[in-house]
């Protein structure tokens, strides 16, 4: 008889531990967060398409597992929940857009088939910004999803579904995807743990592409621990994917402490307008308890850093246009009827595609066409260049790198929605990480009027291990 | 920078997306609020060799078809959002199809 589940909260680590020690059985676990997740979803919509009839039958295939001891890993039988920009064969994916409301995949995405073979429960797919473009989860064509802390607030986004099912409890863990802080900055908004790999090390196979260059799938998390589980189970070389890294085992241990680092605040960032104090003052607490652990922080002079939101803001929409280009109505997705083909694509994509889409994809094709390609597509490029040479020259003084994850705390829903540069600006802190390829995490480091703070650790290319090692030892100070 | 309104129908129509007078009034503002904020990177000084290649070893894999099976191709093509048997319908490419 298994015993009851008095409380849920489970994390990747205790819902494991359980489970092993049989204190109920994986479908006891995951009919639970179903029941709650469901009871949920009407005030938040953080959950789009719910995996009722394939969750239930993986709880099952989990539990006849274990009593073979034949369980796959730490993940096996716990229920997660992934952004529904992740191909999903048989179930639904909408990339948060109208044009795919009804598109059930044919195959399952790199990162899907890994969970699936860890033996982890999907639950369900969580809402998003419109293929992922956005900073509220309220460009989504499903509504917004709300933040669990304050349903008047956004959750942040574009990955604000997976943020506020981790947040509200809704599931154990989710993944999200990260082109430009999607998955840091409604982490920071809900108050939890979002890593984003070095690029190259997950398999972007079957994520609908938003920026391939700067795209990167990554945990949403309540832990550290967790997200270093999480990404050790879906990274790794993809023959998929031509961008993946020869795989590198993760080399991180939760109870090893951290050895002495030196840690740099880049003046470019901290000088910035526009930062909260509230939020300013949350992380200079967080760098005193930080210190108290052999941090050392260090000003450092990162040049070009503060260029990367302008950089970013044409290499996005510039892959944006090109990548959008494949939803014209005619090989999947929603078609409007024509006898035209021009038509068809007129008002298939008219009917499909929302603002915030059309936008980027005008802004991409302006950047992209003769007689402007040098001056924007070009320049962002060199600039790219020096924007990477900065951060490698920084790493040669200083181990990690910090920031806010966001300048602010979770704002109205409404607030930003229709002025698009304001909204942008939200990624000040985050972007320049994407367009250098490297690894950053958003952990939770304190409170501002009562709503949760990020603090982003940023590291050098494939120093994954670094990032996630000391943002479990800051973890450990709260 | 300003963007005409004649440009913005010009990017409209290259980009197969249909403007109504509501949102190219709406976008007008909003694109060059966008386009003056990225232009600031034209005074970005940068080193004469600055080429850009990324850092990843690319593995191409070889272009082999892969397994299928009926079922796959049954997904594939129940995809489609118009289909005649196994073929996936679309309308005339010319502007005056044949009866």
């Amino acid at each position: 008889m298994a015993m009851s589940l008095p409380h849920l909260n489970w994390t990747i680590k205790t819902a494991a531990d359980a489970l092993e020690k049989k204190q109920f059985s994986s479908k006891d676990l995951v009919e639970e967060y179903l029941t709650n997740a469901q009871a949920k979803n009407d005030d938040l919509n953080a959950y789009l398409t719910f995996m009722i009839d394939e969750a239930r039958a993986a709880a099952l295939a989990s539990d006849a597992r274990r009593i073979r001891g034949e369980s796959l890993s730490v993940l096996d039988g716990v229920p997660v929940s992934v952004k529904d920009n992740l191909l999903t064969r048989g179930t639904r994916t909408t990339g948060g857009s109208n044009l795919l409301s009804k598109y059930i995949a044919p195959y399952d995405a790199t990162v899907i088939t890994r969970l699936r073979e860890a033996g982890a429960v999907i639950i369900g797919k969580t809402n998003l910004d419109e293929f992922a473009m956005g900073g509220s989860t309220e460009h989504s064509a499903y509504g917004p999803t709300k933040n669990p802390l304050d349903l008047t607030r956004v959750p942040g986004g574009s990955s604000g579904g997976s943020a506020a099912a981790v947040a509200a409890d809704i599931c154990v863990a989710s993944l999200g995807s990260d082109t430009g802080g999607s998955i840091r900055q409604p982490a920071s908004f809900c108050g939890i743990v979002g890593f984003k790999p070095t690029y190259g090390r997950v398999s972007r196979y079957g994520a609908i592409s938003m920026a391939s260059s700067l795209d990167q799938i990554g945990p949403m998390t309540k832990t550290v621990e967790d997200a270093a589980r999480l990404f050790e189970i879906i990274q790794g070389q993809d023959k998929h994917d031509q961008t993946t890294r020869p795989t590198q085992a993760l080399m991180f241990d939760p109870d090893e402490g951290l050895e002495p680092i030196k840690i740099g605040l880049p003046k470019q960032a901290w000088t910035v307008g526009g930062i909260q104090p509230g939020v300013k003052a949350a992380l200079e607490a967080a760098m005193k308890r930080f210190a108290t652990r052999g941090v050392e922080f260090v000003e450092v002079d990162v040049p070009y850093i503060n260029e990367a939101l302008a950089v970013y803001y044409v290499l996005m929409p510039c892959e944006v246009s090109s990548n959008m280009a494949r939803f014209d109505g005619v090989r999947y997705g929603n078609r409007a009827p024509s006898d035209r083909l021009l038509d068809l694509y007129l008002d298939s994509r008219n009917k499909g595609l929302g603002e915030e889409v059309r936008r980027r994809i005008l802004v991409g094709t302006y950047a992209l066409s003769k007689g402007y390609y040098d001056a924007y597509y070009v320049k962002a490029r060199q600039v790219q260049a020096e924007i990477r040479r900065a951060y490698a020259a920084a790493f040669k003084q200083v181990d990690l790198l910090m920031t806010p994850t966001a300048p602010s705390t979770a704002f109205k829903i409404g607030e930003k929605v229709s002025d698009p540069m304001a909204m942008y600006l939200e990624d000040v802190f985050t972007v320049s990480v994407n367009v250098a390829g490297l690894p950053a995490i958003s952990i939770p480091c304190g409170e501002s009027e009562g709503l949760p703070v990020g603090m982003q650790l940023i590291g050098p290319e494939m120093g994954d291990d670094l990032v996630l090692t000391a943002a479990h030892a800051f973890e450990q100070l709260t | 920078m300003s963007l005409t309104k004649e440009e913005l129908l010009h990017l409209a129509k290259l980009s197969r997306l249909q403007m109504s007078e509501e949102t190219l009034h709406a976008f007008q503002p909003q694109l060059e609020g966008i386009l003056n904020y990225v232009g600031r990177l034209q005074s970005v000084e940068v080193s004469p060799v600055s080429g850009e290649s990324l850092p990843t070893e690319a593995t191409v894999r070889q272009d082999l078809p892969l397994q299928s099976s009926e079922t796959l191709l049954e997904e594939l093509q129940s995809a489609f959002p118009d289909r005649v048997d196994h073929l996936l319908r679309v309308p005339g490419v010319f502007e005056k199809p044949k009866d």
